[in-house]
């Protein structure tokens, strides 16, 4: 990677470190990664932002299906551009050292389609829709799947919380391995 | 934005908010110190990549199973390490000179008075003179040197009657005689000590190998609690299998358009299958008295059936044995293949065997996993039994003799021979395996060029977690069952295939569970060897005595001054209280962790009740305060 530490600081790759759950190394890859993702403007840095089609383009996020709300949702200021900074926070979630509570709390954020803090009907119709592509189930089947979710997993009615969410997710073994990626 | 939070943060003030990065000055000095030193040892890198780009193909199953082989590479990493650097590289050096073969160890008379177990054996070579300590020497020094040479120049008559030919090459590289059979790849070669005062290689080779062990057994431990701790316990109330299923349906390690697609293709298959798995439950809740004990007879049939052949492959193996010792003089073709046959038919058994599981699980309708599960057990247990079953029968056979200097006695070395067994398992095992992967495998993905759709649809393989699991299994144990005999194995290889992922089987704890059974079941037939059978005169370093184990009385009884502690721990332990009370103690606390587990479960489900509750009361009390306020407009 040539002069390792042109773009950094000491003091703020420590920063880095210290905030996330990456290592230097992986911060200096995803350094890397960012200026391929957006560099056709010339050199950037790690305040400006930019729009969120040029984040979708990295090789894990081309092809999910839930791409747009991932963005979305690290996206500081939720005005449809990311900078560098909202970058290494979606890295440090998608880390395999980042605590289940947190990816929880994640994960709910980009399945709440609506928005409105709950899993409801709706949302859960999206997610589906979404997970299945076009290899369709029919939607029959569809709308019973979502059914037995909610009957599955809604403790009070009205929705799935996140309280009941992440309650839900440590009964899952798989989620700490399907919900991460690494540079 | 960083730079201000952590201005933000580094400004003495309390904080109400809960921020999830750590800010404690001790977890961050751990955590820059465990960072410096993975930059140190960067042993990882080169897997990191691969995997990375398993994990991008084919996804996270395939990379759990991966992830396992790597582990397992490691752990025999270890052990060889442990192992060469023990007993192969000291003996390696010193043993070049034959007169070393002449150690061994000799009895003394202790008959008399007060046994001490201490005075039973010396290590002497027979240049010595007998020594005064000794009255009655049972075994006489100069025995080990004849005894040794009966054998070394029988190999070479042996040797020098045939002709050398490619076929006696290849026979001797399957089953590891002639050439090999006097090399440090077997155990007979190892003398007893490096000279007067040199290097304790009986001592060495009996720590290396237990030591190997300790380590194996402390890597399963280890892993298998890691993994049982990601698994969470069965709470039985609520099901959450469709949940499972869509909230960790996408998997986000997946990059590539066709990695995609398949993950898609998955999911919609899972859905199908839990449905289906539903209504197989419904059904099964409707089903009549007498259908579910025509099910059960069947069930229970097909399991007589089953054992019954494992017994008769056991049988099988057992007679073969029996037979191919009488058969053992004639032609020498003839000899190879008395010789060669019981490890054919171990390798037979395996590959028939779980082809008749298959067919025959058909009829006990279980769960689709259910069924995978039961043929796979019954596939492991198979292997890995039959493996067992061959050294059992041979470690009778030789127990049956007693040791002997005569050149003609086959089992004048029998830890060579039993070496020479477990060799030729492995040796077949690793052919057939890279014949199947580079011949069968890439000849049926050539097939796919054609653009026959019949022979496309044959081209398509798919990368069977389970199965690829049981090969590193079964190689593992292979490995386990040879460190007595055969130290040079720990060095493993394994094929790696290249193939195409269609169904995903998730669960690296099953893989962990399987080993450790495995590990089990290795355990027996080596003890039986270490601690029961007498060690040939001709060879091994154990020569003379008259159990393996008893080198480590002689070497503890020697410890003086500051180790003479160990000393007095391995006599107090021997005792049958001291052993009493300590496994009582073990199931005590094994007793208090099972009934915390439980506590626990009794409370999380409290809790999710106490939730309903505490909602349902919402609800009501919501309901009450809009009945109230409809007439208050009114007024």
């Amino acid at each position: 990677m040539g002069n390792k530490n042109s773009a950094f600081t000491e003091e703020e790759l420590e920063d880095y470190e210290d905030l996330t759950y990456l290592t230097r190394r992986e911060i200096l890859i995803a350094w890397g990664k960012w200026r391929g993702l957006v560099g056709g403007r010339g050199e950037p840095d790690k305040i400006s932002r930019y729009p969120e089609k040029d984040v979708q383009k990295l090789p894990e996020l081309q092809h999910n299906p839930f791409r747009d709300r991932i963005t979305r949702v690290f996206s500081s200021l939720k005005d449809s551009r990311m900078s560098f900074e909202d970058f290494l926070d979606l890295l440090s979630v998608m880390s395999s050292k980042a605590p289940l509570q947190l990816k929880a709390h994640y994960a709910f954020h980009i399945f709440d389609y609506n928005e409105d803090q709950i899993l409801d009907t709706e949302d859960l119709e999206v997610v589906v829709e979404r997970l299945t592509g076009d290899h369709g189930l029919l939607p029959e089947e569809k709308n019973k799947l979502v059914e037995r979710l909610l009957e599955d997993t809604d403790l009070d009615g009205g929705g799935i919380s996140e309280e009941e969410f992440k309650h839900l997710l440590t009964k899952c073994p798989d989620f700490i391995h399907s919900f991460r990626f690494s540079v | 934005m960083r730079q201000s939070t952590h201005r933000q943060l580094s400004l003495p003030q309390a904080s109400t908010e809960v921020k999830w990065y750590s800010t404690q000055p001790v977890a961050k000095a751990v955590r820059k110190g465990g960072s410096s030193l993975a930059r140190i040892l960067q042993a990882n890198y080169i897997w990191r990549n691969v995997l990375k780009r398993i994990e991008g193909r084919f996804g996270s199953s395939v990379y759990a199973f991966f992830n396992f082989l790597r582990a397992m590479i490691q752990l025999n990493l270890v052990l060889s390490l442990v192992v060469v650097g023990g007993i192969v590289v000291p003996s390696v050096l010193l043993a070049g000179d034959p007169s070393l073969q002449a150690w061994g160890w000799v009895t003394n008379d202790n008959s008399s008075g007060d046994h001490d177990p201490c005075l039973d054996f010396q290590l002497e070579a027979n240049e010595k003179a007998s020594t005064a300590t000794s009255q009655y020497i049972l075994i006489s020094p100069l025995q080990f040197l004849i005894c040794n040479e009966n054998y070394t120049e029988n190999l070479k008559e042996i040797e020098q009657k045939h002709e050398v030919s490619f076929i006696k090459i290849v026979q001797d590289f399957l089953q590891g005689t002639g050439l090999f059979e006097w090399t440090i790849l077997f155990a007979g070669r190892y003398p007893a000590s490096a000279g007067d005062n040199g290097y304790l290689a009986s001592l060495a080779y009996f720590l290396s190998v237990f030591t190997a062990y300790l380590v194996s057994f402390v890597f399963m431990v280890y892993f298998v609690a890691k993994f049982f701790r990601q698994t969470p316990l069965r709470l039985k109330e609520k099901s959450t299998i469709f949940a499972n299923i869509v909230f960790t349906g996408w998997d986000f390690t997946v990059r590539g358009a066709e990695a995609a697609r398949t993950v898609h293709i998955c999911f919609t298959g899972e859905v199908k299958t839990a449905f289906d798995d539903d209504q197989f439950l419904q059904r099964k809740l409707r089903r009549t008295k007498r259908e579910y004990v025509t099910l059960l007879l069947t069930r229970a049939c097909v399991n007589v059936l089953v054992i019954g052949l494992i017994i008769g492959s056991w049988v099988g193996i057992y007679f073969l044995v029996d037979v191919s010792q009488k058969n053992i003089d004639g032609g020498s073709n003839e000899k190879f293949f008395w010789e060669y046959a019981p490890t054919v038919t171990v390798a037979a058994f395996n590959f028939m065997y779980p082809l008749l599981f298959t067919f025959v699980v058909q009829y006990e309708y279980y769960r689709g996993h259910t069924e995978l599960l039961v043929t796979l057990i019954r596939s492991v247990f198979v292997r890995l039994t039959s493996l067992v079953v061959l050294i059992f029968t041979k470690l009778i056979v030789i127990s049956q003799e007693s040791r002997s200097c005569d050149p003609k006695d086959p089992f004048i070395c029998w830890e060579t021979h039993l070496g020479q067994q477990v060799y030729s398992v492995f040796v077949l095992d690793a052919i057939l395996q890279c014949g199947m992967t580079f011949v069968v495998d890439v000849a049926r993905k050539a097939l796919g060029r054609f653009n026959n759709p019949l022979l496309k649809t044959l081209s398509q393989i798919e990368f069977f977690v389970p199965g690829h699991v049981l090969d590193v299994v079964y190689l593992q144990c292979i490995c386990w069952l040879s460190i007595i005999h055969a130290p040079l194995f720990t060095v493993s290889v394994t094929c790696v295939p290249a193939t195409r992922v269609f169904r995903a089987s998730r669960s690296s704890a099953m893989f962990m569970t399987i080993l450790c059974l495995a590990f089990l079941l290795c355990l027996v037939p080596n003890g039986m060897a270490l601690l029961y059978l007498r060690p040939s005169l001709a060879c091994s370093p154990f020569r003379g005595l008259d159990y393996s184990w008893q080198v480590f009385t002689y070497y503890v009884c020697r410890l003086t001054g500051s180790t003479y502690w160990i000393r007095w721990v391995v006599f107090t332990v021997d005792e049958a209280l001291v052993v009493g009370a300590l496994i009582v103690a073990v199931l005590l606390l094994l007793a208090y962790y099972l009934s915390l587990i439980s506590v626990r479960n009794a409370l999380i489900r409290r809790l999710e009740k106490k939730l309903k509750h505490a909602s349902n009361d919402k609800v009501f009390l919501m309901n009450q305060r809009e009945q109230q306020q409809i007439p208050g407009p009114g007024r």
